[in-house]
């Protein structure tokens, strides 16, 4: 056998270090710096009411972001959902209001919907391969196009027992917020704990990779999507019950904050990293700290959009970064210490 | 030996066009491993394919512990008891080992992923290959050796009585390899039945008991290893072939150096590399698919990354030092992957040989001169022979061989002293091989230094004045142009080549 | 003198009886006629030949024909509306062209329903069936072309080689007219079809679709156009292939056409068209008149199964001349010159706020009624661009082409509106902005609401209504998107007359972007950082739902009165805050005033169709809204929020 010389390990293992850290805890690190300028500057930020009341606010990015992670976390996309948060919420609205539908049979009905629309996402992906971006694009316009012919653009209030609602609460907490919190955990579970969550991260590892391991790959992103919809639904459910009307603003744009608060959550757009707790709740909760404390500043309007697109900026950058950085391999613990020769 | 564990008789596979496998029969005993080895295109993977349920035969019939089996999908192979450590893993970064190794089937426990279970059997087969890391280690941190064990942790998985190694040391180091052998070999003494395909013929003797020899599809010959040398088996690889020298054109020598690479290395790819080129010669860079002769030539022009290294470069009259970066100035690279890496096919002609030039076309206004761009190609689509319709037309519209003829043409706008041919005749016909090594001649002859790489051994032989041997990342020594084709042929499986006797155990 | 006696009893029963003959004598009827809308020539032609139709045949049947017109510019439910009124009116029969065959169903079943006949014209309906049905009959008019092609093609000795130029496959005459013209085909030798083209009615496909064959068939020497109507576009097609040459070139096309349109009647004149069969205006009308004369008299009008189909008539250029009634010739020109009839193109960027339909109802209500003061008949033509810039500048042009008088856009793009102001200055089309101005080009007026004014306004009323109550405002600012110039000129006046004054204080500003669950999170997170502020502006009401959440959760939801009540500003009155001033949570608006917008725009349009001056402000014909309180609203009418709120 030949000699091998043993490489050198270089000695910049310190910066390495340092720069993972920055990147794996970066956002934690911006978090309590943001968290404790608030508390400092706006005397009323950190007191329990704001902190329900921000995790109220939060409530429906949650739920939301929750689905989007799971088609994220195959390195795919999902534009779709401020649209079908819209239009399922508006349909509800309508079978209540106009209909006079029973309101647990009509959020069947529009769970039904949501489920049917995701099937349609996951038909033009799986089945067309219509690249996620666009086919998602698609249904995103078409499908605001018929909310706003289906409400006439017009703003339908609530009946009045469903609006009330929105302001109920177990002590002293939001059921909203509760809900949000439990679809977060079971999620959670979802993907950590079962073969369904597991294989959505295996795809993002490579879908090429875990078809060859036998995954079925088609069926896993198929519903992905399905429950991207389902919780975009669920969404937009509670964000109408909160705000008490149907209003032809809902879920516009919602789309963009769902991406930031999921790249700002760690969940990589390119797939297969990433976690919904504390990750996506992390998001959510960054973007809704921010803007709950500039409100208590009573910063400059103009500011929020900057703030807002600085943070994405960052995000995004710091994503781009883990995945163009190699990841330095560790030479394995199992080696045995005796250098072969 | 008692009867064969597995037994393939007369097995027939016919692809459209060629008959891949003619009728082999291949025996295996239990706890002995079989080296199956050939030459690229000997029929060895189509085999371990059928074996492996990939494919399935046209003839023959498979027999495991005597029984006739029928194998339809890599299911069914599983099923019986047979696994397959593929060269090219399937690794999934960023889950854990334990996902990676049960992610074809999870453990669960009502719908939830039974993580115990799935540590515990990790755990088992993680010991079995030696390996001491934790079950939740994330593949990511892995070396390629480790992610290697973790492969064959996986298809441990299923306790398999046969297994099939595709090539497992290509990309490990030593002491990963000698970890490697420690495993087969307790997977010998369990009683297994490895099959074991390699181009590396020094290792089968460090670990194989037994040799099967393929060649153009069929069985070329089988026997104990420790009756065998490794001539005898480069014998039966490449068979009675005629031994006579193609005409070799002899250059002129001339000892000006125009290249001078030293101690260049890349981690895990490339070991100290040295190399030198004169000027006017044509160097054989002689090795096999994988031994890091391609390598050699993109880090020296800066395509990867390198970790050490000098690179000099003869710059009017004396070697000065440049970055890796900056050789691509004095060096001409023809790709191997001409389609992919060396032209934009839907660009014309004209424009795809003037790509690396423009700088060299500017008027002062800092734009394209078309006139004398297209003055240039029309010159150089004449010295080379193009045939071509008119300059505009696409390159994707033309043949491989004046495709390639245009990526030379780009570089003689340039007219560098130095060029890397990187498999410049794969996939032509013979006449455009012809051209091609014409070519080559002519541009040794007008003094430029040339590096050829090729897998073509006839190419290779025509063309070359010395021969720099390759093998796993290093150059582990240099042949004469004369040197025949068994000598290339054992010098290339690793037989380290003494210029006195040509080959050594 | 018994003769005299006899003389005057004689005179006298003559008398009697004459005027006992002459009071029964002329039965008035009443006829509906609904048009979907006068989308091509045809149906002015239509309407004054029935009228002409009607004094004719009416005086042979001994009626007086009286017409109730109305059209619905292209839209079904716009045309039930129409039909609807015609039975209000108490029309004795009604004959309608659907805008949609299926949507009129409804309508025939009304009329049925209401004892009045109906018959359907040009468009037969699909779904219920109506009393009669009168029409062209395509197939018949496709044959007798054919027929007549066949024998000329064989009299010049020419086998033809035909490029056929279908319609719109969707449309049940375009098909019958391809059906008749290749059954014709099968059974003749006189030509052959050897490529079928598609047109879908689009006179660019006609174009590209006839030059295309062309291409295709150098060798083809006739065509067939399922209807002339783009006769221009083959003739541009033909020009470009150097096949447009009169009969007798050597280079001549066969043509043979349907329907014999005010251009092909020339081009048949100049000896380029060879046949067709008109699309008979006068005859169906003639018909239309007959079957309701019959029907109301209680006769059977004897029609065929499908209707009473009136195949046209066959013209060459060699009897086009003798044809009398062709409305080719007598309307040429499209509508007929009487009572000044102007058209108002009106260009919405889309139906994105319920407050777009509020606009179109008020402004076609005030051009009846400031239309009718004018001696205008105002004839609205509308489109709507589905929020893209592109489409309304398109649509735009749309407009421009169709040769309306004047147009009133409300603005998708402020900037982008800037070329087709220009466009229809080019073109001599005064043009309004509406709502929205333009930041580009000046049009030649702007209607809108004075948002400055409209926010000042609500602040005064508001500094009015605290001094009075005794309370000094601490009141938080809900603002809209900053990228809207409505949002920042509400919130400069407020903070301006903030700055004047000492009633209220603003202490907190929030944007929400317009977006209803910004307007949420933000009131909270404001309540909840200024626990002390007792009022809120709010930029606009849309979403006044978001903030009485937010201000129930914070537990400061409670009507004026109350010692929780929150003091509320808004902006624009939508339904929802005119619900929740009258019950006296909201104490001051400045409405967006829909109706004072559309009664400013219909006064600028006919000013400036009258050649007047509109009178403009320096930044147009700004309304300021009205301010509302709980105790004022109730008297306000014309709330669109009251008039529109179920949209």
């Amino acid at each position: 056998m030949t000699a091998q010389t043993q490489t050198t390990v270089p000695t910049d293992s310190n910066w390495i270090r340092l720069r993972n850290f920055i990147l794996q805890h970066g956002f934690n690190i911006v978090l309590i710096f943001v968290l404790l300028f608030y508390s400092l500057s706006a005397p009323r930020f950190l007191t329990s009411a704001n902190l329900i009341s921000l995790l109220h606010a939060a409530a429906p990015m949650m739920i939301i972001a929750a689905g989007l992670a799971l088609v994220v976390m195959t390195g795919k996309l999902d534009i779709s959902v401020g649209s079908v948060a819209f239009l399922t919420s508006s349909i509800g609205t309508i079978l209540m209001v106009r209909n006079g539908f029973d309101p647990l049979l009509t959020l069947v009905i529009v769970l039904v919907i949501g489920l049917l629309i995701g099937m349609l996402n996951g038909f033009l992906v799986v089945v067309l391969k219509i690249s996620p971006l666009i086919a998602t694009l698609g249904t995103m316009i078409s499908l605001r196009g018929v909310g706003l012919e289906l409400t006439r653009s017009t703003t339908i209030s609530l009946p009045e027992d469903i609006r009330r609602l929105g302001n109920l609460t177990v002590g002293s907490v939001f059921v909203d917020s509760l809900i949000a919190l439990a679809v977060l955990v079971i999620i959670h579970i979802v993907v950590t704990r079962t073969p369904f969550g597991r294989w959505l991260i295996a795809i993002g590892n490579g879908e090429e990779t875990a078809a060859r391991l036998g995954i079925r790959t088609r069926q896993v992103t198929y519903l992905s999507f399905i429950l991207s919809s389902l919780l975009a639904t669920l969404g937009g459910i509670v964000t109408v019950i909160q705000v008490g009307a149907a209003s032809p603003s809902i879920g516009s744009g919602l789309e963009f904050t769902a991406v930031s608060v999921i790249v700002i959550g760690g969940i990589s757009l390119f797939g297969g990293e990433g976690s919904i707790l504390p990750g996506a709740l992390r998001g959510v909760l960054i973007l809704e700290i921010i803007r709950n404390g500039l409100n208590h500043l009573g910063a400059d309007p103009y500011a929020y959009r900057f703030v807002n697109g600085a943070i994405i900026f960052i995000a995004m950058y710091a994503d781009s970064l883990r995945a163009r950085l190699p990841v330095t391999p560790r030479t394995s613990e199992s080696s045995k210490p005796s250098k072969s020769t | 030996m008692a009867t064969p564990y597995l037994e393939m008789r007369g097995i027939v596979k016919r692809f459209p066009g060629v008959q891949a496998v003619k009728g082999v029969d291949l025996q295996a005993y239990a706890g002995e491993a079989l080296a199956l080895i050939g030459a690229n295109g000997a029929g060895k993977s189509t085999l371990m394919n059928i074996l492996g349920g990939v494919l399935r035969p046209d003839e023959g019939e498979i027999q495991i512990a005597g029984k006739r089996v029928e194998i339809h999908s890599p299911l069914q192979a599983t099923a019986n008891g047979i696994a397959f450590v593929h060269q090219e893993m399937a690794m999934l970064p960023t889950m854990t080992i334990m996902e990676n190794i049960h992610v074809s089937s999870f453990p669960t426990r009502g719908g939830l992923i039974d993580r115990q279970s799935m540590e515990r059997s990790t755990q088992a087969v993680l010991d079995r290959v030696g390996c001491q890391f934790a079950p939740n280690t994330r593949v990511q941190y892995l070396s390629t050796g480790d992610r290697q064990m973790v492969e064959i942790a996986r298809a441990l998985l299923s306790k398999p009585s046969i297994i099939i190694f595709d090539e497992p040391t290509s990309s490990l180091t030593s002491r990963e390899k000698a970890r490697l052998f420690d495993v087969i070999r307790s997977l010998k003494a369990d009683g297994v039945t490895i099959i074991y395909i390699t181009h590396f013929l020094d290792e089968i003797f460090d670990i194989c008991d037994r040799a099967t020899v393929m060649r153009g599809g069929e069985h070329a010959g089988s026997g104990l290893l420790k009756d065998l040398t490794i001539p005898a088996l480069v014998h039966w690889m490449i068979g009675d072939l005629d031994m006579t020298q193609h005409a070799k054109k002899e250059v002129s020598q001339s000892t000006e150096v125009v290249l001078k690479v030293r101690n260049l290395n890349r981690r895990g790819i490339l070991q100290d590399i040295n190399l030198t080129l004169h000027k006017g010669e044509v160097v054989g860079l002689w090795g096999l698919l994988g031994s890091g002769r391609t390598e050699v030539a993109r880090a020296i022009v800066g395509l990867d990354p390198i970790d050490a290294g000098q690179i000099e470069v003869n710059v009017g009259g004396s070697l000065r030092l440049v970055k890796a970066r900056e050789a691509h100035k004095w060096i001409g690279m023809v790709t191997e992957d001409r389609r992919n890496e060396g032209l934009l096919l839907p660009m014309s002609v004209k424009q795809n040989m003037s790509l690396a030039n423009l700088r060299g076309l500017l008027t002062r206004w800092k734009l394209v001169d078309t006139r004398r761009e297209t003055a240039l190609a029309q010159q150089f689509v004449e010295r080379l022979n193009i045939v071509i319709s008119r300059l505009g037309q696409p390159v994707q519209t033309l043949s491989g061989g004046n495709q390639q003829k245009v990526v030379v043409g780009r570089w003689l706008e340039l007219n560098p002293p130095i060029f890397f041919m990187d498999e410049p005749t794969r996939g032509l016909d013979v006449g455009a091989k012809a051209d091609i090594r014409d070519i080559i001649f002519e541009l040794a002859e007008s003094g430029a230094a040339i590096l050829l790489i090729s897998s073509e051994i006839e190419d290779i032989m025509a063309l070359a004045q010395r021969y720099v041997i390759m093998h796993r990342g290093q150059i582990i020594g240099e042949l004469p142009g004369s040197a025949t084709r068994s000598d290339l042929m054992a010098a290339a499986v690793g037989a380290v080549p003494t210029a006195e006797t040509g080959v050594t155990a | 003198m018994k003769h005299k006696v006899m003389l005057v009893l004689v005179i006298l029963a003559v008398f009697a009886l004459s005027i006992s003959v002459s009071a029964q004598e002329p039965r008035t009827v009443r006829i509906g006629l609904s048009w979907n809308q006068y989308d091509v020539s045809l149906v002015y032609a239509w309407e004054a030949y029935m009228q002409a139709q009607g004094v004719v045949q009416g005086e042979a049947a001994g009626l007086n024909i009286e017409w109730v017109i109305n059209a619905a510019d292209g839209d079904p439910a716009r045309q039930a509306a129409n039909i609807e009124d015609l039975l209000n009116q108490g029309v004795d029969l009604i004959i309608a062209r659907a805008e949609d065959s299926a949507a009129i169903g409804s309508s025939v079943r009304a009329a049925q329903d209401a004892g009045v006949p109906f018959i359907t014209f040009d468009r037969a309906s699909k779904t219920t069936a109506p009393t009669a049905h009168v029409g062209g009959d395509s197939y018949a008019q496709a044959l007798t072309t054919a027929e007549a092609f066949a024998q000329l093609l064989t009299d010049n000795g020419v086998t033809g080689s035909c490029i056929e130029l279908q319609g719109a496959l969707t449309d049940e005459n375009a098909v019958n007219r391809s059906v008749a013209w290749n059954e014709f085909d099968a059974t003749s030798d006189a030509f052959q079809t050897i490529a079928q083209v598609p047109t879908d009615w689009d006179a660019t496909l006609f174009l590209s679709g006839a030059t295309n064959a062309l291409q295709a068939n150098p060798d083809a020497n006739c065509m067939f156009l399922a209807s002339d109507f783009a006769i221009t576009s083959v003739q541009s097609a033909l020009e470009s292939a150097g096949r447009w040459a009169p009969v007798g070139d050597p280079n001549h096309m066969w043509l043979a056409t349907q329907d014999l349109f005010p251009e092909a009647l020339t081009l048949m004149e100049a000896g380029y068209v060879d046949v067709t069969t008109t699309y008979d205006a006068f005859a169906h009308a003639q018909e239309a008149v007959r079957v309701a004369i019959a029907i109301l008299n209680g006769e059977d009008p004897a029609c065929g199964e499908n209707g009473c189909l009136v195949a046209g008539r066959v013209a060459t250029p060699e009897t086009v001349g003798g044809l009398d009634n062709l409305w080719s010739r007598d309307f040429a020109n499209g509508a007929p010159a009487e009572a000044r009839t102007v058209r108002v193109g009106l260009s919405w960027n889309q139906y994105d706020v319920s407050l777009v339909y509020a606009w179109e109802a008020y402004m076609q209500a005030q051009g009846v009624e400031q239309g009718a003061a004018a001696g205008l008949n105002i004839e609205w033509v509308i489109n709507a661009a589905d929020g893209d810039p592109a489409r309304q500048a398109a649509n735009i042009e749309d407009l421009i082409n169709q040769g309306v008088d004047i147009i009133i856009a409300r603005a998708e793009d402020s900037a982008a509106i800037g070329s087709s102001v220009r466009a229809a200055q080019d073109a001599g089309v005064p043009f309004i902005t509406f709502d929205r101005a333009s930041k580009t080009t000046t049009p030649s007026a702007h209607v809108g609401g004075d948002s400055y004014a409209q926010a000042l306004t609500t602040a005064e009323a508001f500094a009015a209504l605290l001094t009075a109550n005794g309370v000094t405002g601490s009141c938080i600012e809900l603002q809209g998107a900053l990228t809207d110039e409505n949002a920042v000129n509400r919130s400069v006046a407020w903070n301006e007359f903030d700055a004047t004054s000492d009633a209220f204080q603003t202490i907190a500003q929030v944007p929400t972007d317009w977006d209803a669950t910004l307007f949420l999170s933000g009131a909270t997170n404001a309540l909840q950082a200024n626990p002390d502020a007792n009022c809120m502006f709010l930029a606009s009401d849309f979403a006044i739902t978001s903030v009485q959440s937010a201000l129930e959760s914070a537990g400061r939801w409670a009507p004026v009165g109350d010692p929780n009540h929150m003091w509320l500003a808004t902006q624009d009155l939508f339904p929802e805050a005119l619900t929740l001033m009258e019950q006296g949570y909201v104490d001051v608006t400045t409405t967006y005033d829909a109706f004072a917008h559309a009664q400013e725009a219909v006064r600028v349009a006919i000013a400036i169709l009258n050649g007047a001056d509109p009178a403009c402000g320096e930044n147009g014909c700004l309304v300021a809204g009205r301010v509302a309180t709980p105790e004022t609203v109730g008297s306000l009418d014309n709330l669109w929020s009251r008039d529109f709120s179920g949209s």
